[in-house]
């Protein structure tokens, strides 16, 4: 399929979206919703304003496509594959930036961990913003843009996934020694609940059952 | 604060050993009367803690199941905070008879500078019936074990041990999470203990089955394998080793 193909399937699919008015209308609502909703949270102080501004932008986005769906489209195709493409890996490194600092500050994330993270972010934000980097690394590995981001990703994919056996290997091991540690405090905890019964009754002589070679 | 009877304890890791243990303590009881008994309950599902209790044994009750190694582990650092001078090791699963223990003793204290005793189902005749498998995957760990470690090894993977007070220090702070036996001794031996053999006699199961199955053993076999030579390459911590140990603690 040619991109002109794509082109005028992507036109087509724009002027279906005239008819369509109880979607359109939806859409429109569920975007004002959503900008009222956000809006009404960024006011109160514990909640991150990046949050509220990501929520209002999605809703203007809904409300303006329900309202001029055909011009939406048009100027989407209107531009280069390139730059769409470069648009879409824009959002999504800085959502994934954005998803890994908010983890942090809400302390799911522990600092080292999120580093590769915040690398593999930056690093395709970096390719974004300077397209010339990419051309050269294009040039020494042949691979298109597309290709290039997803290689990157994948890489630190993996990095990601064996810097995760290793912390779970160092998690196991310290996990271990504190099962060790509680098993033998609890031991000794029952001896000493067992002197103590011993010298408040001497008549007993402790429970019964339990006492060693009685 | 701890109330020893003896200079020895007895460490028995069992994880849901509730049909032989029992019988086992008996045993032990009737052969080497007054000796203190440790039950490692390796988070057992049925009731091994409470019957090993009645039966006259300490128990340490794991909150999770951390496999052999990390059970028979918690034991050695009991007995050596506990201040015990010797710890038998033997299996819950009653194939280690409480009356060969006797052997181990007199080996360990005939005064041969040894560390450690491991009871060898090969060593004496009679021997010992197993799977072909397991047979080829025991020797080939024996054979490679002999070498490395320079002291003749006939029975690897045995768990029937006598330890003395430096090694309790040395295995409480290291020792190998599963399958240890083997690993355990190159360990040591790099670090300057040493060991030595004797032949005793072992019984069939009485209860349950061996948690290795055959496909397991290749794996166990392997698994050892890798880890003896990965160990091979990691530097020596001088801080457990024999002359910086014996004598001191």
């Amino acid at each position: 399929m040619t991109v002109d193909a794509i082109d005028t399937m992507a036109v087509r699919y724009a002027t279906g979206w005239d008819g369509a008015i109880t979607q359109r209308v939806l859409i429109g609502l569920a975007g004002l919703l959503v900008v009222v909703l956000a809006g009404k949270v960024v006011g109160k102080k514990d909640c991150s304003v990046l949050t509220g501004l990501l929520w209002i932008v999605a809703g203007l986005v809904m409300v303006v496509f329900s309202i001029i769906p055909q011009d939406v489209i048009r100027f989407v195709i209107s531009t280069e594959y390139l730059t769409r493409i470069r648009v879409i890996m824009g959002m999504v490194s800085v959502l994934v930036l954005y998803i890994t600092f908010e983890s942090i500050r809400r302390t799911h994330l522990q600092e080292k961990y999120a580093l590769l993270w915040v690398a593999t972010a930056l690093i395709i934000l970096i390719s974004v913003l300077f397209p010339n980097a990419v051309a050269l690394f294009r040039a020494v590995t042949g691979m298109e843009y597309a290709t290039a981001i997803a290689a990157v990703s994948f890489t630190f994919l993996v990095m990601v996934a064996f810097h995760f056996s290793i912390s779970m290997s160092a998690v196991q091991s310290k996990h271990s020694k504190v099962a060790q540690r509680v098993a033998i405090l609890e031991a000794r905890l029952k001896k000493l609940e067992e002197q103590l019964a011993g010298k408040d009754d001497h008549s007993s002589g402790g429970k019964p059952g339990t006492q060693q070679n009685a | 604060m701890k109330r020893r009877q003896s200079d020895t304890v007895i460490l028995i890791p069992a994880y849901n050993e509730e049909a032989s243990i029992a019988s086992l303590l008996q045993e032990i009881h009737q052969h080497l009367p007054g000796n203190d008994i440790l039950v490692i309950n390796d988070g057992s599902a049925d009731r091994t803690p409470a019957v090993a209790v009645q039966n006259g044994a300490e128990v340490l009750d794991l909150p999770c199941n951390l496999g052999v190694g990390g059970a028979v582990q918690a034991g050695f650092r009991y007995a050596y905070e506990s201040g015990y001078q010797y710890a038998i090791r033997c299996d819950g699963d009653g194939q280690h008879p409480p009356s060969e223990m006797k052997k181990l003793i007199e080996a360990m204290k005939s005064g041969s500078n040894v560390d450690l005793i491991i009871g060898s189902r090969f060593l004496g005749e009679g021997g010992y019936k197993s799977t072909w498998i397991r047979y080829c995957g025991i020797h080939g760990l024996a054979v490679f074990l002999s070498a490395i470690c320079r002291r003749k090894v006939t029975d690897p993977t045995s768990g029937f041990q006598m330890l003395n007070r430096p090694l309790l220090y040395f295995f409480s702070r290291v020792y190998p999470m599963d399958y240890p036996e083997p690993e355990a001794l190159a360990l040591m031996r790099r670090e300057g203990y040493d060991f030595n053999e004797v032949a005793t006699s072992f019984r069939e199961r009485t209860a349950g089955k061996s948690t290795i199955g055959r496909w397991g053993t290749l794996y166990y076999v392997f698994k050892v394998f890798i880890a003896l030579l990965v160990d091979r390459a990691r530097p020596i911590d001088k801080r457990f080793s024999r002359e910086n140990v014996a004598g001191k603690i």
